[in-house]
């Protein structure tokens, strides 16, 4: 097939120069690793705590907490505080430092408390006021006890004790519609999957400034001349970086499974995906290298396109989170239809059967790019 | 002197007949960070207002324990961003959650009244997977609530164990119920010394291209090795520090405007707030100086402009993802947050954060050190390699 | 036997402007063609629709007796297209080039490799073949881009100006190959406005002039068909223009025009007409620097048929 000769030489140029490695290799990873490290490996918010050391009640919490939180402790309050000015940690809880004596006072110790103002940190304060209760709840019970029975704090306390393995448990069942796990805040961030999204399509739109050069060279010209049709020289340069765009979706899959343990859901799902946005990333190449003459601006028109569609489609933040004007505007993104395919696959385990209508919208968006494209280089070419 | 600005000035014009300049200098951040600010606007809004979450809430229990949450949640419903909802059944519930109506439920079993601190008991939240802070914040509710319980049921039985009378259960119950809470977590006073979406939005694009920026100046010292022209200038008498003292000059000018074009607008077209002028200006000077002599570095070295052009762009790639101006990365506790501090762009953006909370030039001059430091390290880096290629 | 490439009435137009006007012209095997006219003559958009690039108007091209439209790959197989640009990937080896554009005619294998070889060794790259081609020096990426157009063994072999903006030395390189591969049997169709080119190189040539063929033969029955006329060839400074319409005046004068410095004067006997010239240069105020006299030639020919000088 004459386009697979197209597509390969297409291949051996773009590796030839090694920044491209850089880019399509090193850089997504690097970009998963840091926003993974960022929000500590689990993409769990981080609780700032001082006054720790060495109080039980102020430990129970902080132990509590440490099931879905990062913890980071800090020496003195105002290095905590500046840490979530600085939006370093997502929340802050300052200990006095004789939490416990107070509260077996029956005193009302207070606990200094900030969090980010934004959504996140209502969830952060809920969470750590019923773990703040559930520490402290057999101390007030203590209390409460020996004030109202008049027997010593020492004796209520042990009858608390006696009475908590006699009592029952409250507990709180948390399930999901889907079969998702309970929803931690993780999901919230940056996953894999957006950055796949993202990169998949930056690499195969990038593409459009070979194709320029490939028409300024005047090789472009050469190939028409020789038995390959116009139809087959668009098919050959579209596999190229179909073949690129692919092979690092790939890549990215495989390394962010064995590495990061990234769950994926259904991998001929996701596989699927890869293909379908893959070829959408190169067909906008193709569209914008039959529009565009000059490579070097196409190069940056197509970086701020790749990267404003990703913003828009969610690929840098969820579109959970969008306003709801804007979630409509995200859907005509192809990125949107790639995110959430992942996200039916991943978060809501779905197979490939679930993402079919998204894969058919990817593959409309590549055959109307695709179609434009072909008319317009045509019409460039054969001039 | 007039030899530098006749060549500098030479090259601001070939600049920006180039449209290229244009493009990464002021449209690419620009664009960028308008679609950042509409497409997160609600998720980076500080203010938290933003945020709501509406509830379900299943009661198949209709007894006290039942009624004691629906006081709870009462008391939700009567804020601004909480709205709670009756159900009949858990199955309305749940296909209103996957109808994406409510982002969590709550469901109080039947009999739960009766089993509690008799029989091991649940609540149950039904969270919807595509709602993850509500879900979790009704998460969190109902733990308090059942530690609530717990409590409640800890005091009556210890003071049973104590010798209270039955008679008094009811009572104790009752003083147990509304006892407040020992502790509670009081609000410190803080100031954000964070800039807000739409502003750090800019600022992080705006420092994120000035290193693309001022390749545009650097790179004209191989260009004038490509045409031949370098020779000539030679040739002329012109000394080569003085055409490299252009390039970077143009490089200077290039950034300074591009920065300055695109925080004004920001302050004018996004309403951002970037704070004391002086001590901002100090922080764009230090910056575009900083970005200029890392870029010199690479022009000293490379051989071609396509060669050139590669390895800075790999290098502002990396500095910027790793300097925050996508998403901050200092505030971590691992390796990358060290690395993070010896990148320019990190200090920019926290001189330009500890800024958005008030305070004068004093505020930001360990930013200005940082910077400072790298940009003196990268200029005797780039005077290094400019000498080292005269030996050579 | 069939020709090579049969051109018949072919035209072509860009919007108000008519580029090739109905050209026709036939190039027999193993024949060396050439087109020569000044730029802007529709040259290039005559190549265009020889090879298969743009669409005609009207008329027909075809090669070893296929009919060559955009789409048509038995007559686009036939021939082999030198692009005037060099139409070559820099950043990949000659041999690599060679292999991209082989296979983009089908071949494969051991029989491509060979073929690669061959060429090579034909434009003298054999020892450079793992290169880059941005390493080359200017003649040598011409001789590559010559021998892209040779590898699929082409029966038309088509020129387009290949030697515009080239130093001498490569210039040289370039002929002496289109000569060897004429001289075993090629077909070339070859376009140029160097009128020394078109006779060392063609057995026959169509001068081409806005958009038309204003005559075509050997360089022989062109020349004699001008009769015995010699050219004057006389460099001055001054208003040459003005002394070029005067002389159209001058009796025994065929034509005369001016270009560069130069002006060219077609005249029945140069011997007898030449005090005549030179007073019509005196009379106009223009100061003579130098007269050259020569033979009959290619130019002569141009500018007896159009009025023009061929030079740009």
């Amino acid at each position: 097939m004459t386009a697979f000769a197209i597509a390969r030489t297409a291949l051996l140029r773009l590796f030839r120069d090694r920044s491209n490695l850089f880019f399509v290799f090193v850089f997504p990873i690097a970009l998963v690793l840091i926003i993974g490290a960022q929000f500590g490996g689990g993409f769990e918010p981080i609780i700032g705590v001082t006054g720790v050391d060495g109080d039980p009640l102020a430990g129970d919490v902080v132990d509590l907490l440490d099931a879905d939180y990062g913890i980071r402790e800090f020496d003195d309050s105002d290095a905590a505080v500046l840490a979530v000015e600085r939006g370093y940690v997502s929340a802050v809880m300052v200990f006095p430092d004789d939490l416990s004596a107070e509260a077996l006072a029956g005193r009302d110790p207070q606990i200094g408390f900030i969090t980010q103002p934004d959504s996140s940190g209502q969830a952060i304060r809920a969470a750590a006021e019923s773990a703040l209760n559930r520490a402290i709840g057999p101390t007030a019970a203590a209390v409460a006890v020996s004030q109202s029975q008049g027997v010593s704090l020492e004796q209520a306390e042990l009858l608390v004790e006696g009475a908590a393995s006699a009592i029952a448990d409250v507990d709180v069942e948390t399930r999901t519609t889907g079969d998702a796990l309970f929803a931690d805040l993780g999901q919230f961030d940056l996953g894999a999957s957006s950055q796949l999204v993202l990169f998949v399509f930056l690499t195969g739109l990038v593409g459009s400034a070979a194709l320029i050069q490939s028409r300024q060279l005047g090789v472009t010209r050469r190939m028409l001349s020789t038995t390959a049709s116009a139809r087959t020289v668009i098919f050959g340069e579209v596999l190229g970086r179909w073949g690129v765009a692919v092979f690092q979706g790939i890549y990215i899959l495989i390394v962010t499974l064995v590495a990061f343990r990234v769950d994926w859901g259904d991998p001929i799902g996701a596989l699927m995906i890869v293909l379908c946005f893959g070829l959408v990333g190169a067909s906008a190449a193709m569209l914008f290298g039959a529009v565009f003459k000059n490579d070097q601006q196409a190069g940056g028109i197509s970086v701020v396109a790749a990267l404003g569609l990703a913003a828009l489609g969610g690929s840098m933040v969820p579109v959970e989170i969008f306003s709801s004007s804007m979630q409509s505007i995200a859907r005509i993104t192809p990125h949107y239809w790639a995110n959430d395919a992942f996200a039916e696959l991943v978060r809501r385990d779905g197979s490939v059967v679930d993402i079919l209508p998204h894969l058919g919208v990817l593959a409309a968006y590549s055959i109307v790019l695709l179609t434009v494209a072909i008319w317009r280089l045509q019409k460039v070419i054969t001039r | 002197m007039r030899q530098m600005f006749l060549i500098a000035g030479k090259d601001l014009r070939l600049r920006l007949r180039d449209r290229s300049v244009f493009i990464i200098g002021l449209a690419a951040p620009a664009l960028l960070a308008l679609i950042f600010t509409f497409a997160f606007g609600d998720a980076l809004d500080l203010s938290g207002g933003g945020f709501s979450a509406t509830y379900g809430f299943v009661d198949l229990d209709g007894g006290d324990a039942g009624a004691a949450l629906a006081d709870v949640l009462e008391g939700l419903d009567s804020s601004d961003q909480f709205e709670v909802t009756d159900f009949p059944s858990a199955s309305a519930a749940e296909a209103a959650i996957e109808d994406d109506e409510i982002s969590a439920a709550f469901v109080v079993p039947a009999g739960f009244s009766e089993l509690v601190g008799v029989q091991d008991t649940a609540i149950e939240v039904i969270g919807n997977v595509d709602a993850p802070t509500g879900s979790a914040i009704a998460a969190a509710i109902a733990e308090a609530y059942a530690v609530n319980v717990e409590r409640v049921s800890l005091t009556v039985g210890a003071s049973v164990a104590a010798g209270a009378s039955p008679d008094s259960i009811p009572a104790l119950v009752q003083a147990a119920s509304t006892q407040p809470p020992l502790t509670h977590l009081g609000d410190l006073n803080t100031v954000v010394r964070q800039m807000d979406g739409p502003t750090y939005a800019m600022a992080g694009m705006a420092v994120f291209f000035l290193f693309f920026t001022v390749q545009f100046g650097v790179a004209g010292l191989l260009e004038e090795r490509r045409f031949g022209t370098w020779d000539r200038l030679m040739s002329a008498g012109v000394s080569k520090g003085t055409v490299i003292a252009a390039k970077a000059f143009v490089s200077f000018v290039l950034g300074i405007v591009s920065m300055a074009v695109l925080m004004l607008g920001a302050a004018v077209g996004l309403g951002a707030n970037w704070g004391d002028p002086l001590a901002v200006s100090a922080l764009v000077v230090m910056g575009v100086l900083a970005a200029t002599a890392v870029m010199s570095v690479v022009a000293a070295l490379a051989k071609t402009v396509e060669g050139a052009g590669n390895v800075q762009s790999i290098i502002a790639v990396t500095l910027g993802l790793l300097g925050g101006t996508f998403v901050p990365v200092a505030g971590g506790e691992g390796i990358l947050a060290k690395l993070s501090l010896l990148t320019p762009h990190a200090w920019f953006m926290r001189g330009l954060n500890d800024l958005a909370g008030g305070g004068s030039i004093s505020l930001v001059v360990p930013s200005l050190l940082a910077i400072g430091a790298f940009a003196l390290a990268a200029t005797l880096v780039a005077l290094w390699a400019f000498t080292r290629e005269v030996a050579a | 036997m069939t020709n090579v490439l049969d051109v018949d009435g072919l035209k072509r137009s860009f919007d108000d402007l008519v580029a090739v006007g109905g050209v026709s012209f036939s190039i027999e095997p193993g024949e060396a063609y050439g087109l020569l006219g000044p730029n802007g003559a529709g040259k290039t958009t005559t190549i265009s629709m020889v090879a298969g690039l743009l669409e005609s108007d009207a008329g027909s091209v075809s090669v070893a007796g296929k009919l060559m439209t955009t789409k048509s790959s038995d007559a686009k197989r036939a021939i082999g297209l030198v692009p005037q640009d060099l139409a070559i990937y820099p950043d990949l080896t000659a041999a690599e080039n060679l292999k991209f554009f082989g296979s983009l005619y089908g071949m494969r294998g051991a029989s491509l490799n060979e073929r690669i070889m061959t060429v090579l060794e034909m434009v003298g790259l054999s020892d450079r073949a793992d290169d880059r081609s941005d390493e080359y020096s200017g003649g040598m990426k011409r001789r590559l881009n010559i021998a892209v157009g040779l590898l699929h063994e082409p029966q038309l072999l088509i020129l387009d100006e290949p030697t515009v903006g080239v130093d001498p030395q490569s210039r040289n390189a370039i002929l002496e190959s289109v000569e060897g591969l004429s001289s075993r049997g090629m077909s070339v169709l070859y376009t140029t406005h160097y009128m020394e080119e078109a006779e060392r190189l063609c057995d026959r040539v169509g001068i081409i002039d806005n958009g038309l063929l204003v005559a075509e033969g050997t360089r022989r029955s062109l020349v004699d068909s001008i009769g015995q006329d010699d050219t004057v060839h006389v460099t001055a400074t001054g208003n040459l223009h003005h002394v070029a319409e005067l002389l159209r005046a001058v009796e025994g004068v065929v034509t005369a025009a001016e270009a560069h410095g130069v002006v060219s004067v077609v005249v029945d006997r140069a011997a007898i007409r030449l005090p005549s010239i030179l007073a019509t240069f005196t009379e106009a105020g223009v100061s003579v620097v130098a007269v050259e006299v020569s033979e009959p030639n290619l130019e002569a020919v141009f500018l007896h048929l159009t009025g023009k000088a061929l030079r740009d």
